[in-house]
């Protein structure tokens, strides 16, 4: 029990706010909000696992126990750092540096709303949570578990990365094409981590995380469309969640992915990835960010690589959904330097193409 | 261009999300004057859309990865340009405009929990309990080797989901006809498939291949005798008997 809570506070607490500490700073003033730090956090918890995890799977095939204990090292080098730099921050400017993270500060907006207002958030939370508490009660049937599941009860359960046949069981070599994914192996990690058996963390524990984290990215794309206390934005989420649970028109669409199959990486790559993509997107090309708007390229990076954690094909949906938003911005903007920007943003996902084409 | 039309009907399928999508587009490339949105929401979502028809870029999608290309799609925020172009139509009029806009999307949609491939679920696995029951009965003790055994379709998804421990001579690759490339190729799985199952003819099978263990589920008939041919049941588990192969012995693990 002691090893579930310490695990579990460790992975989706401690290191998601300690590294998101590293991005509040560069988002500027306006920036600053617990659901960024979170966001930003655990988006980059996900990229330092993969930048990790791929070297060791290709070069140790036993390489779990190796795999666990460098990412929990890295993790808490960067939540030291996330740390430190919140300390400086509050060192040199006070506790204001700190006011947007603040219990009271949050208090206070939402005594700042009209009831009309409370009322729609209401509504927005309660169309998020009847999400949460389905994806808990109820089961979705998915043929692909038995593999990505599996791959992860397999690192968990033997230590080996990769070298064996999730359906039957027999070894064989490395998978390249799939492996270069690594997000069964993040399930695995969480799992060592908690004690919770992968197939627990996958089905019953990821969809509590990752659909209010969904949610989070339609908070900042609907923050970005609406003012703060504008009552259209708990509207603007609240028809998002429901658009979501009546998105089931083909087993191809984003929602049915979302809902049915939420602890896979072609899920989150379609969901929360590109989302996040979106509202930084809009973020970046917002003329009053001008000057504080490095944090949010540097979240645009840690999100492509994130893609390349998803799924094979995730790097090159990312790198095209940035580049063509990144051509059209250019355009539009006449700027050079822009496309010149956007394309940096995109290296790390043309690193992993060529990879992709070139081992598997 | 058949091709690609068929794939986009195929993720329309049986809603009108797509086509609200496409109006809502239109809807905002008029009225919408805000530049970033503009950029990112509505211009970037028209070429993609108008990239998405084009032959030569659905071939270099499949040079890539083919058979995902519907994949493309997902990079057009349907749901955000949908909602926000109705939010900003509705204008003033937000209480009775909400219960509009939520109607027409419950409408026009399909409710996901209504999906046949989701039920309750008997447990925190997200796995049905006959199989977690019958691999703790045939789960090998910490000093034996893993263990082989044959399942009905219906359980293969889940056995190796729960324990690495049981190991299958076949798994998922047979149940999907779509993978040409294994489908039908193991002889146990020529005899499973088969109703009745042949246990004359699986069990000489079961042994060439060192199963431990075999599960069948009652309903399917069967020929041939359990007992005469060396099987032994150990276990009626819900719908499922579970055979013991005596056979083929449980090898204890060998000191490093």
């Amino acid at each position: 029990m002691i090893q579930k809570v310490l695990g579990l506070f460790f992975v989706f607490v401690l290191a998601p706010c300690g590294t998101g500490l590293l991005f509040t700073a560069a988002m500027g003033e306006r920036g600053r909000s617990p659901v960024r730090l979170y966001l930003s956090g655990f988006l980059t918890e996900l990229a330092v696992f993969q930048l990790i995890a791929v070297p060791i799977m290709v070069r140790e095939p036993f390489g779990m126990d190796a795999l666990v204990i460098v990412v929990t090292l890295a993790l808490a080098l960067l939540m030291a750092a996330g740390g430190f730099t919140a300390f400086v921050r509050i060192k040199k400017r006070g506790t204001k540096a700190a006011a947007a993270l603040s219990v009271k500060t949050c208090a206070g907006r939402i005594r700042g709303l009209t009831w009309e207002c409370r009322l729609f958030w209401l509504i927005a939370l309660a169309v998020i949570g009847f999400q949460v508490v389905m994806s808990y009660l109820y089961a979705s049937f998915d043929g692909d578990d038995a593999y990505y599941v599996v791959q992860s009860v397999l690192a968990d359960q033997t230590g080996v990365l990769d070298r064996i046949r999730p359906y039957t069981g027999l070894s064989t070599d490395l998978d390249l094409r799939h492996a270069l994914a690594a997000l069964p192996l993040w399930i695995a990690y969480v799992s060592r981590m908690t004690g919770i058996h992968a197939a627990i963390v996958a089905h019953t524990l990821l969809p509590l995380v990752l659909i209010p984290l969904t949610y989070a990215g339609y908070l900042e794309i609907g923050g970005k469309l609406f003012a703060p206390g504008d009552v259209r934005l708990p509207v603007f989420l609240a028809l998002a969640g429901i658009a979501q649970i009546f998105g089931n028109i083909s087993i191809y669409t984003n929602a049915t992915f979302f809902l049915m199959r939420t602890w896979q990486g072609k899920s989150i790559l379609a969901n929360l990835v590109l989302l996040v993509i979106l509202w930084l997107l809009l973020e970046i090309l917002d003329e009053k960010n001008k000057g504080t708007a490095d944090g949010f390229w540097a979240l645009l990076v840690v999100v492509n690589i994130v893609s390349a954690m998803m799924t094979s094909m995730g790097t090159f949906l990312a790198a095209m959904f940035t580049g063509i938003a990144g051509i059209v911005a250019a355009c539009r903007q006449r700027s050079i330097k822009l496309l010149f920007c956007f394309g940096l943003c995109c290296l790390p996902n043309l690193v992993y193409l060529v990879l992709l084409l070139l081992l598997a | 261009m058949l091709e690609i039309l068929r794939i986009f009907r195929e993720y329309c399928g049986s809603g009108w999300y797509p086509v609200l999508f496409l109006i809502a587009l239109v809807y905002l490339l008029v009225t919408e004057k805000d530049r970033k949105v503009r950029i990112v929401l509505l211009e970037t979502s028209a070429v993609i859309a108008v990239l998405f028809f084009l032959p030569p870029f659905k071939m270099l999608m499949d040079f890539l990865d083919e058979g995902t290309y519907y994949r493309v799609l997902w990079l057009l925020p349907m749901t955000v340009v949908t909602v926000y172009a109705g939010v900003k139509l509705i204008g003033r009029h937000i209480r009775l405009g909400f219960a509009a806009l939520a109607l027409l999307l419950m409408l026009t949609g399909q409710y996901v929990y209504g999906n046949v491939n989701i039920s309750r679920a008997q447990n925190r696995y997200h796995i049905p309990n006959a199989v977690i029951a019958i691999c703790n009965e045939m789960m090998p003790a910490e000093d034996e080797e893993r263990v082989w055994a044959v399942f009905p379709d219906e359980l293969i998804h889940y056995v190796r989901q729960y324990s690495s421990k049981i190991q299958m001579p076949y798994g998922r690759e047979m149940l999907v006809p779509e993978w040409g490339w294994n489908w039908d190729t193991h002889p146990i799985y020529r005899i499973m498939r088969e109703q009745p199952v042949d246990l004359d003819a699986l069990t000489p099978l079961l042994t060439e291949y060192n199963c431990h263990y075999l599960v069948l589920n009652r309903a399917v008939p069967t020929t041939g005798s359990p007992e005469e041919n060396g099987l032994v049941k150990i276990a009626q588990i819900e719908a499922y008997d579970v055979y013991r192969n005596e056979s083929v012995p449980i090898f204890k693990k060998q000191a490093d």
